[in-house]
């Protein structure tokens, strides 16, 4: 068995890759970072009625997320007590009932066994049905609609484990004081042929890749006229949120718009070309977020990719009125491949022609056929396709950026001045690799012990 | 109005030289043959055990939803030599079947159904293969025919990788 310890020094900045191909460190992975984390499993607002479910994987487990006729959530292994079939087969839908195909058992959306076929001629009516219902994942757990499950019963609370990282999916992502957030119908779902950990490390700060790796979009934005007004003009901060010691979430970019006039300005601009209810929906958005946050020292408005750990980003262009909110899972399947879950999230109040343009933009971008993250894909399956060689593995990746000046960087007299570092977390400079280091800490931490 | 029947080879041509233009990475051309109110469309697909009272969505993630400018941007991209995911180009074969002219809802306009497989290879042995099926309309401009609504429905429900060609 590989020696974690050996392999993951994230203090120095040094991981092997190994840790990104080896089947070994996979199953320990599905052993003690899945089943001990808050993983995330859908949105309430997809669930909304008795009877809703929607498939996900916790891990390797596929679980159903379903409302019961008590409309608690609860969460299942989709696997029956008899001999492990599935009991659900849809991607998502309505139930009453979860029948499973290859004997019949039946269990109610509450995961208790209430039909066994042939129960007396078969089972001589000896089998108990009471202690043979669905597997049920222990914690259960939302922030705003965010559901969250976890396996282990002692894990921290979710608001603990989310900590820090609430205030900036409030601001960020949330916005609940314009009415909240939507899941639209439809998911994207991609391969892959990576480590999962590649692409979470990707999103939890990366902020480095984004000049070189997605260079041909940027030019091209640079000569659309529209796309420039929407690039932001303020400073960008990287946000080590659970830093030094929690759970290593990050927002892996604050990129400031200048004012809340300018950004309304800006917004009102593009919201002409959508039509009068646009124009409405921004002023009135607007106008909301403004009352909302009067007291706050700092306006933050910013476009954002983030992460919480373990496999769970996010993702919006720009901050403002007409933009959608990417939410993506990264599932591992095996060491070697990563099947990509993105759903796109706006504004639940918004008039439907904001929500299509919201959509459309995230569609061309960070997506599964956007201009962004192909490319993307295209560097990792450049570098994994590296990975099994001998040579390789006896160098290790490189993780040193920022490495010492974690809390000294030469800019933070000035940040501290303006203001920004009132804001929760360690707030960094927009490349550094700090957060990336938090993520195998904790990562070692969880499969070590240490 | 009923299929015109007569129009099938027109059609069948028009459809082989466009799956020829993007085998060969000629998309300038390409973007020619698409109108400029074009609408093109590729979306999701989940298996979903529906509730009867469930209302139809009021908006849904596809996986592009696209106008003639942001195609047209998509092919500067790829022009720059910079869009990782296709330098070097990807290998394609696409292989165009089951053309179907459903019906011509308009005077100079065309529904038309095809099949596709497209096999993509990149860094000559990454193998990716796409299936699905198209709904185009089609419209006569100037003599000939141009796309101006395709609706790219693919037949896997999790993509065998990120997409980085047209369909
Ligand atoms: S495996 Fe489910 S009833 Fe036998
Ligand atoms: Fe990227």
């Amino acid at each position: 068995m590989m020696d974690i310890k050996q392999f993951a020094q994230p203090e120095s900045g040094k991981i092997n890759p190994a840790v990104f191909s080896d089947y070994d460190v996979y199953e320990q992975e599905l052993e003690q970072v899945f089943t001990r984390c808050w993983l995330y499993v859908g949105h309430e607002s997809t669930v909304p009625n008795t009877g809703d479910y929607l498939l996900n994987y916790m891990g390797a487990d596929e679980v159903i997320v379903v409302r019961g006729p008590d409309t608690r959530l609860r969460v299942f292994l989709n696997k029956c007590r008899h001999r492990g079939n599935k009991v659900c087969f849809f991607d998502r839908g309505n139930a009453r009932s979860f029948t499973c195909t290859y004997h019949g058992w039946q269990y109610d959306t509450e995961g208790r066994l209430f039909g066994v076929p042939f129960y007396e001629d078969a089972y001589l009516s000896q089998l108990q049905r009471e202690v043979n219902g669905l597997v049920e994942v222990p914690m259960v757990a939302s922030y705003k609609g965010l559901i969250f499950a976890c396996w282990d019963p002692s894990v921290m609370p979710l608001d603990d484990y989310l900590g820090d990282m609430r205030y900036y999916l409030d601001h960020l992502v949330l916005h609940e004081e314009v009415g909240g957030i939507e899941i639209v119908a439809g998911k994207q779902r991609y391969m892959m042929p990576t480590n999962w950990k590649l692409l979470s490390d990707n999103f939890a700060s990366d902020n480095y890749h984004t000049p070189t790796s997605h260079a041909s979009a940027f030019k091209v934005y640079a000569e659309s006229e529209r796309m420039r007004r929407d690039r932001p003009s303020g400073e960008n901060f990287q946000v080590a949120v659970g830093y030094p010691s929690g759970v290593p979430h990050a927002y892996a970019g604050l990129r400031f718009l200048p004012t809340f006039d300018e950004a309304l300005e800006r917004d009102l601009r593009n919201a002409e070309e959508l039509g009068p209810e646009a124009v409405d929906w921004v002023k009135e958005r607007y106008h909301r977020a403004e009352l909302h946050w009067a007291d706050e020292p700092i306006t933050v408005q910013a476009g954002t990719n983030s992460h919480i750990f373990p496999n769970l980003s996010m993702i919006t262009a720009s901050a403002g009125a007409l933009e959608a909110r990417g939410i993506i899972q990264w599932h591992a399947k095996g060491p070697l491949l990563t099947e990509v879950w993105q759903w796109a999230a706006v504004d639940k109040e918004a008039p439907k022609v904001v929500k299509e343009a919201a959509i459309r933009k995230l569609m061309a971008g960070q997506s599964a056929a956007g201009m962004i993250a192909p490319d993307d894909s295209e560097n990792f399956e450049r570098s994994t396709d590296n990975l099994a060689s001998h040579m390789t593995k006896l160098q290790p990746f490189d993780y040193t950026m920022g490495l010492g000046f974690e809390s000294s960087h030469p800019r933070q007299a000035e940040w501290e001045a303006a203001g920004f570092t009132d804001m929760p977390g360690l707030i960094g400079p927009w490349m550094s690799e700090v957060s990336q280091r938090q993520y195998y800490r904790y990562w070692a931490h969880l499969l070590t012990g240490a | 109005m009923a299929a015109p029947l007569d129009l099938q080879p027109e059609v069948e041509r028009f459809l082989y030289y466009e799956a020829l233009l993007l085998d060969e990475g000629r998309f300038n051309e390409w973007l020619d043959l698409l109108t400029d109110d074009i609408r093109y469309l590729m979306p999701t697909a989940e298996s979903v055990q529906s509730n009867p009272d469930a209302a139809a969505p009021e908006v849904s993630l596809s996986y592009m939803d696209e106008g003639k400018e942001l195609l047209a941007l998509r092919v500067r991209q790829l022009d720059t030599g910079l869009r990782h995911v296709e330098v070097p180009a990807s290998l394609t074969r696409r292989l165009v079947t089951n053309v179907l002219i459903v019906d011509a809802p308009a005077d100079d306009e065309l529904n038309v159904a095809s099949n596709f497989l497209v096999f993509q290879i990149r860094h000559g042995r990454h193998e990716s293969q796409f299936s699905g099926t198209r709904r185009d309309r089609l419209r006569r401009v100037d003599g000939g025919w141009k796309l101006c609504e395709r609706t790219v429905l693919i037949t896997q429900p999790v993509l065998p990788r990120a997409v980085s060609i047209f369909f």
